[in-house]
């Protein structure tokens, strides 16, 4: 354990240290009556016999009168000749305890590993789990699904049903009676312009730049396209005739 | 009475780098609010720089140099106290030179990378060149591993140092173990699934457990040294502060993390764990404020350096307003459920990293500032501290307001009322309490920036005229011991 070699006491930065201690005890006694009224500050320098060195810095005040308010009572600035300590007394229980190589030097990196490792773990689990869903659980589901719908077409024709479609794909935005929301998605129960039928589908199709309908075209087939339209056409009071699949097609 | 010191101790090397460390830190600060600024701007106008930066763009910068700026600030205030704690210079400080500047060469290339390369294949060219398609905390593999070698480097600083000092402090210990868990918990960022549940499952321990489990100790830590150095804090009332500190965040902050679980696929049980362990986690940053309080009182406000003491009040207060108060309005599931995802959740960064971590940074800048002239003014004081710390702070609570009454009308509006149909999005959006505040964000986001201009003056010119006062007795102090 290093010992204190010297305490250098400096005040208000003067250049030439007020006291120079050599041995304990570290204290030096101020005088209120050396110094101005007001605000001033103390450094203290310490350096150790093996070359380590701390400083520090207080601020502290003089009053010529010694009056305070009484609420400061228990803290008044200082009015009399007062000993000051100079090194926190806590520091000596902290220089007397020494760093363990173990406790802080492996003990960390072990930590290091624990904590890296555990996320590794993590990322490694998850990782397998998500791809042995995709290789082995997907086509198993896939699958199942296969014949199951090829059980479906057989007994029943596959009809496609536009008011499914509708709901799936459209009453999002133009609600689920075609009743629209506000200025933005237009009603399409008892709206004339799908009288337009060409308009119709070429909206549906190829959807409205500049306004939020997007184009159907791609998602869904020439059958699921003439249904919902069919379907829109003929709900909610409209009658606007009907389209074929076929009709579709031709303006793709 | 202000005088100033001609005895200043020599600077240790790390102090140096320290000093670098809150430049960059300083100027990288001033690019986060470019970018912020931009991404407010886009809010309103949408198609202003739409070719060349979108929104996301700017906001991932604005977030990720944020995250980049105070972790540099924060491990610059740990060289900066590390000499003075342990009384030598730091050990191995020519690779934590070499890496430093690594780094900073990284950070910029990046940044440049980012602004013109957004999106891409997740292939694994792709990961370790350019990006791994984050929100924020997005980085390349390559940037990732110098980051993993910077704090490999900082820890082997740290605990080689502490060793070598043959003297082991509170503080220290807590130091050691809390960088241990930082740096190790950036690997859990680094890993890559394309199962999004899984992918976010890893990152938010970074995202949360850096943030609200061990930046805050670290914050602690450094409030610790920092409370000692300003106001000549006994060792043993900060150190008892500091573990009673380190317990309730990390008994709070480590399960709390449940918060971020709630809706991303994980099992429900996070439902209960992140609501009960996040509603307590403001317990640690009550105990904060008092412990700042207590001592600052205690000392009278006999502060030796006036801009650094302020915010360090403010760091106590707005730790706990903005990421205790702001954090606890959103963090029980019942109330997450209509609210997460809407502006509170903007409002609540916003107001919580410019308390708890901004103030900390800009505290040590200000300790550092002090030290790194030729002449040390006691108390530091200038004019225009106060109108930089004034206008930053009155922009930030401007821009919270701003976005907590957006998310609010967000949260009751589209979610509540109109149970997130797309009418209630439109209704929503289209309110004046949502559209009005965005012109009101962008305006407080000027207000930061003119603040940030002055605090950029201030901390150049501040302490560097030497004031000299005439003492009027200076019978004793010229003549040494008596």
């Amino acid at each position: 354990m290093a010992e204190i070699a010297r305490v250098e006491v400096y005040v208000d930065g003067q250049s030439t240290p007020y006291k120079v201690l050599e041995k304990g005890p570290f204290q030096v006694q101020i005088d209120p009556a050396d110094f101005a009224e007001g605000d001033h500050f103390l450094q203290v320098y310490v350096y150790y016999t093996n070359g380590d060195f701390h400083q520090y810095l207080y601020r502290f005040s003089v009053a010529r009168k010694n009056q305070t308010f009484a609420g400061y009572l228990n803290r008044a600035p200082v009015g009399a000749p007062i000993e000051v300590i100079l090194i926190d007394p806590s520091e000596e229980t902290v220089a007397a305890a020494r760093p363990n190589p173990f406790v802080h030097g492996i003990l960390p990196v072990l930590l290091f590993l624990l904590i890296a490792g555990v996320a590794a773990w993590f990322a490694y689990m998850g990782d397998k789990s998500v791809k042995d869903y995709v290789e082995n659980i997907e086509p198993i589901a896939a699958a199942a699904a296969a014949s199951e719908s090829q059980g479906e077409a057989k007994a029943g024709g596959g009809a496609v049903d536009g008011a499914t479609i509708y709901a799936q794909n459209c009453a999002s935005c133009h609600g689920p009676d075609g009743q629209g929301q506000g200025d933005v998605f237009p009603a399409l129960a008892g709206n004339q312009n799908l009288a337009d039928l060409e308009m119709v589908m070429d909206v549906v199709l190829h959807g409205r730049p500049g306004t939020a309908m997007v184009p159907w075209g791609q998602q869904l087939s020439d059958e699921e396209i003439a249904a919902v339209i069919n379907y829109i056409l003929n709900s909610w009071g409209n009658n606007f005739g009907t389209v074929t699949p076929e009709d579709i097609a031709a303006r793709r | 009475m202000s005088a100033t010191t001609r005895v200043r101790p020599k600077l240790y090397e790390a102090q140096k780098l320290a000093i670098w460390y809150f430049v960059v830190a300083i100027a990288l600060f001033g690019l986060q609010l470019t970018f912020g600024l931009i991404a407010a701007y886009q809010q309103l106008n949408p198609e202003f720089w739409f070719e060349v930066a979108p929104f996301m763009t700017n906001r991932t910068l604005h977030v990720n140099t944020m995250v980049v700026w105070l972790l540099v600030g924060l491990v610059g205030g740990v060289y900066w106290f590390l000499p003075q704690e342990t009384g030598r210079e730091v050990v191995g400080i020519k690779a934590a030179k070499i890496i430093w500047w690594v780094i900073v060469a990284g950070v910029l290339v990046l940044a440049g990378i980012y602004l013109f390369v957004q999106y891409g294949p997740g292939e694994m060219s792709t990961l370790w060149l350019f990006m791994e398609g984050r929100e924020y905390l997005e980085a390349p593999r390559w940037v990732d591993l110098a980051l993993v070698l910077w704090v490999a480097i900082f820890l082997y600083n740290v605990i080689a140092t502490t060793l070598a000092s043959r003297r082991i402090t509170g503080t220290l210990m807590v130091l050691i173990f809390d960088l241990v868990a930082l740096g190790a918990l950036y690997s859990a960022g680094m890993h890559y699934s394309i199962n999004l549940t899984m992918d976010q499952f890893l990152w938010w321990w970074v995202v949360h457990l850096w943030v609200e489990a061990t930046w805050e100790v670290l914050v602690g830590v450094l409030m610790a040294w920092s409370l000692m150095y300003l106001l000549g804090t006994p060792r043993k009332v900060v150190e008892t502060w500091l573990f009673l500190e380190v317990a309730l965040v990390f008994g709070t902050g480590i399960l709390g993390l449940g918060h971020h679980y709630f809706w991303i696929g994980t099992p429900e049980y996070w439902l209960g764990l992140g609501g009960f362990f996040s509603a307590m986690e403001p317990l640690p940053l009550v105990a904060m404020v008092v412990h700042a309080l207590y001592d600052a009182g205690g000392h009278r406000l006999m502060a030796v350096n006036k801009p650094a003491v302020f915010w360090l009040i403010t760091q106590a207060f707005g730790n706990f307003i903005g990421a205790g108060v702001w954090g606890f309005m959103q963090t029980l599931p019942q109330i997450n459920m209509y609210s997460h995802g809407t502006q509170l959740a903007a409002a609540h960064g916003h107001l919580a990293f410019f308390g708890a971590y901004l103030s900390t940074v800009l505290m040590l800048a200000y300790i550092v500032a002090q030290n790194a002239r030729e002449h040390i003014q006691v108390p530091l004081d200038s004019r225009w501290w106060k109108w930089a710390a004034g206008l930053m702070i009155f922009g930030i609570f401007g821009i919270t307001g701003a976005f907590t009454i957006s998310g609010f009308t967000q949260t009751l509006i589209e979610r509540a009322e109109g149970g997130s149909t797309w009418a209630a999005f439109i209704r929503a959006y289209t309110h004046p309490w949502y559209a009005n505040t965005l012109g009101w964000r962008y305006f407080f986001g000027w207000v930061v920036l003119t603040g940030y201009l002055i605090l950029v003056y201030d901390l150049w010119t501040i302490g560097k005229k030497a004031v000299t006062h005439a003492r009027a007795a200076v019978a004793a102090v010229g003549g040494g011991d008596d």
